[in-house]
């Protein structure tokens, strides 16, 4: 059973974004048009953070792509009363929409606030969309979902192609926008793959580490060093 | 006996006999904040939350605010009531029913908190279809809902007296009494197993009310966020809720009794007892919040001091300095001395503590969902019409209850006022067996 | 040999999975095809297509659903991304579906601003009816075509048509031209075609100015060479150092921000080469070989002319510099000794906005770096391009009435005057339209710019079109400038229409990239080209025998043709196949994909683009094409420029003196750059830098609400514009975060939100390019950049106070 993960390397990442429209558009992701997004609701499965380091007194900047870190141990799963999110077998973190009662619980729970709420409803389907993610309705959370759809579409190929599935058929849309080729995606149990290679390398890191949510999101450090 | 119910205690039965002009008012007064609340939910209901202030990252506010605050209110009756009957305070009798009823008439309110704030209202079902035992939430569900039916039962044993009373002293609603009434006549043995009935309950009911508001404090506590992963939240908001419900008992004893002209069945001595109460808590609490922030400053996780300094000097200084003028200084100040001005020091000592709860609830929700660990914006949260409203009409409707209560049943409770005028013999008998036995002191 | 593609799949085969991916995400060509049908719905198709939403070119894969567009991706086999994407190229859905689209062509009715719609036989008749009734009174010439940033057929075509109809003004509205060889290149190098600059292979990046992760020649190609400078494979990890008064997104991920006051960058970069000289860190083997000005001279007449040294010494001493520019002596050294001890090291100062005034000597002495380090030639640093080899357009026959009308001058003044060097000047046109000097304007033509929002003589040009009687424009969009037109005949938006881009600023490779519609039209509108290529037949006669192709598709497959002739380069393809062929090549064998032109069409539309990845053997020679056939410093071609001119006019005064030059001297010639003093700015203390963020597409991008909503990472905006304000400045007047401030020129002022932002200078503020609500042209003198013609965009001084 492989257990997907990724390595973003914030030394090359340049902060421009395209992750975050490759996942709005390969996600369904709406404008939440100018009122809404001024009162705090823009929806972002994937979001960059930009940390400025205070010794420097802001003269440092440093930017942060922050999905949903796929944590192995999810403090938003447990806490959701309707099991409408929950850790699939493959370690994926998974939103169940109709399930979702909206209580927001997972929001509160999750440390890395990858959660986002639909406070109304922000878009009906339409052209333009990605037919294999549904549209939300209004009520539900909705997050990064490692773009589950792309494993299934590759696992239906390779079954069609009467071949065995290769994980690296399966790149969710940030990954493969990404100009800096910062985000690497793949089998962190494959101590063969270039994300493992990298999760092992001396730079990297992972957000709040010490809540022991392990995220399957590693994070490799700016500047000089090994890796 | 039931029909020698005449001489003082007519006054009790008054204000279910005749309605004044009074009445009309208190109604048509209170409807003002409930229909504003019903229109703010409709709009909710058909637009989404996105009506209300709440945003990324502060997904929660008033709504789980007020659902916090009422089921703190919700220990007033129950508790106190049971508490004192079991250590057989005499002072109690023309307290508890009004406690009792706090209790269930709050407990909805607060419950119906969480309705509200479910994106999915619609979905509620799904609670009981694909519940998750896991999480907080449902410890709530489960442990409020046996609250409810154990304080209604515990409400109502010891209504059946005086509901017999009213079937066969009140001429209107012959019917629904005679039926609520259980066929009652106060045999020996009715009373027997009554007093046996009132006493279980009492003993059950204190534990689930300690639960509640445990499982309640856990839905923070069970997460990782700075300010909520505390091991003391359990009682913390147990004294708070008590706190709190004891300040609202007061303040509902002194409305009915300026209402109805209680004032010989609620007296100063009342008040003093219950203002003592509320000293004794005010401190309790200090000491628990005292605890609570100084681990968090002391440990210094810059993510918990980031929430500590927001509440000290921060966005929210003036909720958290208000919440400790309320719920601190200004019942000090009232309560140290009542021998004088008892009522008057207890009531606003009483005002101040349900604001100050109500502080207390939203400065533990709110800071620390505007303060994420991550470099996030943060977000400032300001509440709407809409849930000032939904807040506004859930007092309304927690006090037309409690009204409309009063037109049905008798306020205090007959049978154990005049029990314990009966039994003054027997109370004296037991003061005696509480002091040292003169025999034994002679030899 | 032959070499069939079914033969390659077999032996790539051990890249089955990666190329299985590839397969599925390109229209299935070939071999794939048949293996796609078997498992993909079957009305589901990837488009290859062309990123228009800056000069990138970067490669699409439009994903198709019965014909209706469903997504965008990148094109893995393009050689310029690779398969990525920057943020605008998704927003690109937005732009397609947006619903405020001119949806058919539309009439002026009553004053303008009002419209009704009419059909497109009517309009092009319109148009037609007056343009051959200007041309048979011979006023072909009084037609203004004004365009925007594009470059490839879509460029030759209106310049055939200008040639054709017979009118000297097809001017374009810009400050950065890539598919032209830069001025300071041209002049010091005597190059005909741009240079490009090998960031991918550079250990060491040098940039003034360039927004290399944000802007300039298209982010995505530039942010795949700084990954690799960053970290690949063994290779050890390089520097870049960002040149800019503002901390910008580049600035923030080099190595290290050099921030300078704004327009010094002339001064600094001849500091860095008087530190150069001082310490002997140039490479003097390239300086002594191959270039000319160096050291003191004597002409043939045995003139004495000072050279580059010694101006650099004499003039340019570290401490003048750090002074004038406010760079600490230590990172200029800094700089100094890293462009000589990491190689190959380049220097990027070809930015598209002027410098200031004198922006030619700014870019001149630039430039000087690059020959003291020696990377002229040389991988990772200063290349050229060849030239593709697309079949020419037969030549222009000019009828009497176009020779007529190309015979007149220039309305916009460009390659006059002081606008010698300009090739185009559309910052003029507002006073000679008004003038009518040399004559009047009767027909404006908009295509794909909007100067009525992005020229800072917006005003004056809004005054100006009033007094021409036709106004055309071809935008899909109602911009601000379309709206005062007397007829809009909407344009496909790129995912629409047939297209080509050739791009020409690369290192390494040369790239033809071909387009077919993505999306069948959703409105009622028609690709320009086409509608160029209708209205020219329609004018008939001389001018429509220039115009023999069907439509715009057919001429862009007979340029291919070229390519296809030229035997060499590929048509991209699955990597492995690409590597596999360039092994073959080595061994000294070119191997033909296709038998015949038409197997070579399909592949090249179904995949996307062209590519030559062996380039052009990059000779010093072919880079070196000046008269000395050296690099020179001293630009004996500006010299001759100067000196024709002074022969024409009056001594070429006005010329001289917008070089900034009083009198005809070596100065003018060499990269010398006065050292400004601090100008008078007692009312107007602050600068006004406006920028480009990464998220803003060509054209604004407020119909993609994605774009509009996170704009920025470095500041937390939405929608609107904004103004950065250094902390400090702030702080000194009363402004708060978020506060709404009044910004105020000797132009006019605007209203909108502060920003504390500490990457400005506290003599600077900052204003992007970008939002709703009020413009930096609102504010931008009309002061002009004498080599572009175009408005001067930072160095309006301002004024900020809380409103
Ligand atoms: N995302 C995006 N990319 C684009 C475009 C777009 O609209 N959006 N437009 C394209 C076009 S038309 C052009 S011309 C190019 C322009 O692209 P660039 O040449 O990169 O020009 P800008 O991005 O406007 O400015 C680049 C930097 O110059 C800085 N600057 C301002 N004054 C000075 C100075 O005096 N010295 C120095 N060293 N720096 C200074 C600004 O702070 C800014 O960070 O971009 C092209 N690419
Ligand atoms: N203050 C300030 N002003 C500046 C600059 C600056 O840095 N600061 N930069 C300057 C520079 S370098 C440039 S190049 C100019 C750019 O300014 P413009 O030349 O105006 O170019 P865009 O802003 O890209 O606007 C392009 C217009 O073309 C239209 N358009 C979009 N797509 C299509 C299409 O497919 N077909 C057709 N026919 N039309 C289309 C849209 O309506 C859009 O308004 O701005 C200049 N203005
Ligand atoms: S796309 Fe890559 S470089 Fe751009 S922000 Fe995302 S991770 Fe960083
Ligand atoms: S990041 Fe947040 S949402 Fe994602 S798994 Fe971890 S806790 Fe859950
Ligand atoms: S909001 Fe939805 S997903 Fe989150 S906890 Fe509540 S029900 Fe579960
Ligand atoms: S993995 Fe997919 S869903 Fe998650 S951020 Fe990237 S694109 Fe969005
Ligand atoms: S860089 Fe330019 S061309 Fe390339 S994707 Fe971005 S916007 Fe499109
Ligand atoms: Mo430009």
């Amino acid at each position: 059973m492989a257990l997907w993960g990724m390595v973003i390397d914030l030394d090359r990442c340049t902060g421009c974004q395209a992750c975050v429209m490759a996942c709005k558009a390969e996600n369904n992701i709406p404008a939440v048009g100018e009122k809404e997004a001024k009162r705090e609701r823009i929806i972002s499965w994937m979001q960059v953070l930009t940390e400025t380091d205070e010794e420097h007194h802001g003269e440092k900047m440093r930017f942060i792509p922050r999905p949903c870190l796929q944590c192995d141990d999810p403090p938003c799963t447990k806490v959701c009363p309707v099991y409408a999110t929950y850790r699939n077998p493959e370690g994926i973190v998974a939103q169940i929409y109709a399930r979702c009662i909206g209580c927001r619980f997972c929001m509160a729970a999750c440390p890395y606030n990858a959660k986002y709420f639909n406070w109304h409803t922000y878009q009906k389907e339409g052209p333009g969309q990605n037919p294999d993610v549904s549209v939300r309705p209004k009520g539900v959370v909705e997050k990064c979902t490692f773009c589950h759809h792309r494993l299934q579409k590759a696992r239906a190929r390779a079954l069609a192609e009467k071949r065995d599935f290769d994980p690296r058929e399966y790149v969710p849309a940030c990954a493969e926008a990404c100009l800096a080729q910062a985000i690497v995606f793949g089998d962190l149990s494959d101590p063969v793959s270039e994300v493992a290679k990298l999760a092992r390398s001396p730079r990297a890191f992972k957000l709040q580490e010490e809540l022991g949510t392990k995220p399957k999101v590693i994070y490799l450090t700016e500047g000089e060093g090994g890796g | 006996m039931a029909d020698t119910a005449d001489g003082p205690d007519q006054t009790l039965l008054r204000p279910i006999a005749e309605t004044g002009r009074g009445f009309y008012w208190a109604v048509a007064l209170l409807s003002i904040p409930i229909l504003w609340g019903a229109l703010a939910y409709s709009v909710q209901f058909y637009e989404g939350l996105g009506v209300t202030g709440l945003h990324q990252p502060v997904s929660w506010g008033f709504y789980v605010t007020n659902f916090v605050f009422f089921i703190g209110i919700s220990h007033a009756g129950t508790l106190i009531s049971a508490i004192l009957r079991l250590s057989k305070a005499e002072w109690r009798r023309p307290i508890t029913r009004m406690a009792e009823v706090i209790t269930c008439m709050v407990l909805f309110i607060g419950a119906s908190q969480i309705l509200v704030d479910l994106g999915r209202p619609d979905r509620l079902l799904n609670v009981i279809l694909h519940g998750r035992y896991q999480s907080p939430l449902l410890w709530d569900a489960t442990s409020i809902s046996a609250y409810m039916m154990a304080s209604l039962t515990y409400l109502y044993l010891p209504m059946i007296p005086d509901i017999a009373i009213l079937r066969d002293r009140l001429g209107k609603r012959k019917l629904f009494y005679s039926v609520l009434a259980l066929g009652w006549t106060g045999t020996e043995r009715q009373q027997r197993i009554l007093n046996r009935a009132i006493a279980i309950m009492a003993v059950l009911v204190i534990p689930i009310a300690v639960s509640v508001h445990s499982v309640v404090s856990f839905v923070f506590s069970m997460t990782l966020q700075p300010m909520w992963h505390s091991t003391i939240f359990g009682p913390y908001f147990v004294v708070g809720a008590i706190f709190s419900g004891i300040a609202a008992l007061i303040v509902a004893m002194i409305i009915f009794r300026k209402a109805y002209g209680l004032q010989h069945y609620l007296k100063p001595i009342h008040f003093r007892y219950l203002g003592q109460l509320l000293l004794v808590m005010a401190l309790l609490w200090f000491y628990f919040t005292f605890a609570e922030y100084l681990t968090g400053y002391y440990g210094a996780e810059p993510e918990e001091l980031k929430v500590f300094w927001a509440k000290f000097t921060g966005p929210f200084w003036p909720f958290f300095w208000g919440m400790v003028l309320c719920n601190f200084v200004v019942p000090l100040a009232c309560l140290v001395s009542l021998k004088h001005h008892t009522v008057g020091k207890v009531l606003t000592a009483s005002l101040f503590v349900i604001v100050g709860m109500w502080l207390e609830r939203f400065i533990i929700v709110v800071p620390t969902l505007s303060f994420p660990r991550l470099p996030f914006p943060e977000g400032i949260y300001w509440p709407t019409w809409v849930e000032w409203g939904e807040t506004a009409g859930s007092f309304g409707l927690f006090a037309l209850f409690y009204l409309l209560f009063t037109k049905f049943f008798p306020i205090i409770s007959i049978w154990e006022i005049r029990e314990g005028r009966e039994g003054l013999k027997e109370v004296e008998e037991r003061l005696i067996t509480y002091l040292p036995d003169e025999a034994e002191e002679r030899t | 040999m032959r070499f069939t593609r079914r033969k390659f799949l077999q032996l790539a085969s051990g890249t089955a999975a990666a190329t299985a991916l590839l397969r599925d995400r390109l229209s299935g060509f070939g071999q794939a095809s048949g293996e796609l049908e078997r498992w993909a719905t079957p009305e589901e198709i990837s488009v290859p297509s062309i990123c228009q939403q800056c000069p990138g070119g970067c490669g699409l894969l439009v994903r198709t659903l019965d014909g209706e567009v469903a997504g965008i991706s990148g094109n893995p086999l393009h050689p310029v991304n690779g398969g990525a994407l920057c943020p605008k190229a998704f927003a690109g859905l937005q732009l397609l579906y947006d619903s405020n689209r001119v949806k058919g062509p539309m009439a002026r009715a009553g004053e303008r601003g009002k419209f009704r719609p009419i059909g497109w036989d009517e309009a092009l008749s319109m148009v037609t009816a007056r343009l051959s009734d200007l041309r048979g009174k011979g006023l072909a010439h009084t037609v203004v075509i004004l365009g925007g940033q594009y470059r490839g057929y879509r460029d030759a075509l209106w310049k055939r048509f200008a040639e054709a109809y017979g009118t000297p003004n097809y001017i374009r509205a810009r400050c950065f031209s890539p598919e032209k060889p830069a001025l300071a290149h041209r002049l010091m190098q005597g190059v005909t075609s741009p240079l490009s600059h090998d960031l991918a292979q550079a250990r060491f990046i040098l940039s003034f100015g360039a927004g290399l992760l944000e802007s300039w020649t298209g982010p995505v190609h530039t942010s795949r060479a700084f990954a690799r400078l960053r970290r690949s494979g063994d290779r050890p990890r390089g520097l870049l150092v960002q040149v800019d008064p503002r901390r910008s997104a580049t600035a923030i991920k080099a190595d290290r921000w050099i921030s300078l006051a704004p327009g010094t960058d002339g001064v600094l970069a001849l500091g860095i080469a008087n530190a150069m000289i001082r310490e002997g860190l140039y490479d003097q083997e390239f300086v002594a070989e191959h270039t000319f000005g160096f050291e003191d001279w004597v002409d043939s007449a045995g003139r004495q002319h000072q050279g580059f040294k010694n101006l650099v010494l004499q003039d340019y001493g570290l401490f003048t510099v750090s002074a004038a520019t406010g760079v600490p002596v230590k990172n200029i050294l800094e700089i100094a000794r890293n462009l000589a001890t990491l190689k190959p090291a380049v220097v990027v100062g070809e930015r598209g906005p002027a410098f200031g005034p004198d922006d030619l000597h700014t870019r001149m002495a630039i430039h000087s770096l690059n020959a003291l380090v020696g990377n002229i030639g040389v991988t990772g640093g200063v290349q050229i391009q060849g030239e593709l080899p697309l079949a020419p357009l037969p030549a222009v026959d000019q009828d009497a009435a176009a020779k007529r009308g190309l015979a007149q001058p220039r309305i916009d003044g460009a390659g006059e005057k002081q606008y010698l060097l300009a090739s185009d000047a559309p910052q003029l046109l507002p006073e000679r339209i008004m003038s009518g000097i040399p004559y009047p304007v009767n027909a404006l033509f908009l295509y794909a710019t909007n100067p009525l929002a992005n020229q800072p003589g917006k005003e004056a040009l809004a005054g100006a079109m009033k007094k021409i009687p036709f106004i055309l424009s071809f935008s899909p969009f109602l911009d601000e400038s379309s709206a005062m037109a007397d007829l809009i005949l909407p344009d496909h938006t790129y995912l629409e229409r047939w297209q080509d881009d050739q791009i020409t600023h690369l290192a390494g490779f040369t790239c033809f990239s071909v387009a077919r519609p993505a999306s069948k039209p959703l409105h009622q509108t028609r690709n320009t080209a086409d509608a160029v290529l209708q209205i020219g037949q329609a004018l008939g006669g001389g001018v429509a025998q220039n115009f023999p192709w069907k439509n715009f598709a057919e001429l862009l497959h007979e340029g291919a043709r070229g390519l296809y002739e030229a035997h060499r380069g590929y048509v991209v393809s699955i990597h492995a196949e690409e590597a596999l062929r360039k092994v073959l090549e080595r061994e000294g064998f070119w191997v033909p994909e296709f038998k015949d032109f038409d197997a070579f069409w399909k592949g090249l539309v179904e995949r996307g683009a062209w590519w030559d990845p062996t380039g052009l053997p990059v000779s010093r020679k072919a880079l070196l094409r000046t008269a000395s056939g050296k690099f020179e410093f001293y630009s004996t071609a500006l010299k001759d420029l100067v000196d024709k001119a002074a022969k024409q006019e009056d001594k070429a005064a006005s010329l001289v003196a917008a070089l900034g030059g009083g009198k005809i001297e070596d100065q003018l010639f060499l990269p010398a750059v006065a050292v400004p003093r601090p100008a008078q700015t007692e009312s107007f203390p602050l600068r006004l830098i406006t920028y480009r963020l990464m998220s803003r597409p060509m054209g604004g991008g407020k119909n993609q609400p994605w774009l509009m909503e996170q704009p920025a990472v470095h500041v937390r905006a939405s929608w609107d514009g904004w103004i950065e304000v250094n902390p400090k400045t702030a702080d000194a007047l009363g402004i708060k975060e978020k506060d709404w401030v009044w910004v105020e020129s000797a132009k006019g002022s605007i209203k909108l939100q502060a920003k504390l932002y500490s990457g400005t200078r506290a003599d600077v503020v900052q204003m992007p390019l970008f939002g709703n609500g009020p413009n930096p042209n609102d504010l931008i003198a009309n002061e002009i950049d004498i080599s572009r013609g175009f408005g001067l965009l930072n160095t309006t001084q301002v004024k900020i106070r809380r409103a």
